[in-house]
This record gives C-alpha cells, structure tokens and sequence, in this order.
C-alpha cells in the first residue's frame, strides 16, 4: 500500500488505531486529515489552525525507549497515544516528550491535550484538583 | 502482560528487557537487543513483545503484577555467580 497502512513495526492492533481515530473524528477541535504508516494520523486542530501528527502505539507503560523509538521513526510526531485509560507511561517518557514539546496521553487525557494550546503539557486534573497524570510509578 | 496474568492460553510472550546505558545509547542498545531476540521468535513460534526499560524505570515499578514476572537473566546474577 502506498500509504502504508495494514501493518506495523510498533506492534499495535487494528482495533486501537481505529479507536484512535473514532476519537480523532469526533473530537470538536480535530480534523483528521489522514493516515499513513498504518499508526500515524496527521490533524488539523481548528481553533489553533496548526497540523500535527498524532502517533498510535498501544502500552501499559509506555517507555523511554519506546517514546525515543517513536520519535526515532517519525521525527515529525507531535502527540503519542499509548492507548486507553488503563494505559499510561514512565516518567522518563513524559519527561523526554515534554522536553522535546511532545504530547503523551492516554484515552483518558488526549482530548483534552488536543485542545489546549501547549498541547505537549496539557495537565489533567482529577476530580479533587489534583493532577492526573497516568504516570507508571 | 495479558495472558500471563490472567491465566490464559498465551498466543505471544511478553519479554521485559532492563538496560543499564546512558540515554543517547538506549536506541541503539534497544536495537540490538530487538535484533538479537529475531531468532527466539522462531524458535518459540509466537510473537515476541519485547518491552525494554531503563534501570530506574524498572525501579519504578511500571507494570501490573510486577512480582509475576520470570526472571530469566541477569547480568549482575552471572557476574556474581563467576565470583
């Protein structure tokens, strides 16, 4: 396929990357205006009019090495999904990708993530006020 | 880490790699790794899902039911077993 989708070498299953994009399609802020690579989707967020490219991986605990590995492989990433509410990441990986203005969310964070401006520290708070972020630890 | 802990019939294995390297070399070690593991997927005859962690993630304790898993080597046992 040219646009090479059907297969990929991060491991992530079809239903995750259509997960994503359900979530892509039906976000007020989003439009999707592709997919390549089987587990990238390039947006277009519409009250900021920038585009970025969204990165479908699928971890319980995202790692360093697999956020570096991502970044790696399409340096152009601006946000990483790991994948659903149970899904998180280390805090070397939020680190590496708030140093590199990188958003990681899970199912839980990304659509809030994808409205703010800073969309690569996007603070989601719980229900108390306090930060929630799905760091592994 | 599915089938393992839920006790189901497994239909890949889920390999955790701790290395001990400074960041600008975790890509190329993790390469290595992920190129010398090729073989044991055909030896095994089902995927290999290879997680690889740093020491202080791995101290971290990122995973569910991190006292489930198998260790199954470790540098530091076999330098100490050559003492």
């Amino acid at each position: 396929m040219s646009n090479g989708n059907g297969a990929n070498d991060f491991g992530v299953s079809f239903g995750r990357i259509m997960f994503l994009q359900q979530v892509l399609s039906t976000h007020s802020n989003v439009t999707v205006l592709g997919r390549h690579d089987d587990i990238v989707f390039d947006i277009r967020r519409n009250r900021q009019g920038d585009v970025l490219s969204v990165v479908c991986v699928e971890a319980y605990s995202a790692s360093l090495e697999l956020v570096m590995r991502v970044v790696q492989t399409f340096p152009e990433v601006a946000v990483i999904f790991v994948g659903g509410k149970w899904n998180g990441y280390t805090r070397e990986a939020y680190e590496f990708c708030e140093e590199h203005k990188i958003g990681i969310y899970n199912a839980g964070e990304i659509a809030g993530g994808l409205h703010s401006d800073s969309f690569w520290n996007y603070e989601k708070l719980d229900d108390e006020g306090n930060l929630a972020r799905s760091i592994k630890a | 880490m599915g089938s393992y802990f839920h006790q189901k019939k497994y239909r890949d294995v889920d390999l955790v790699v701790v290395v001990e390297c400074e960041p600008d070399r975790l890509i190329s070690v993790a390469n290595s790794i992920r190129e010398s593991l090729l073989e044991l997927r055909e030896v095994v005859g089902v995927p290999i899902d290879i997680t690889i962690f740093t020491s202080k993630e791995f101290r971290a304790n990122p995973l569910r039911d991190m006292h489930t898993l198998v260790l199954l080597y470790s540098s530091d046992a076999v330098a100490a077993e050559g003492k």
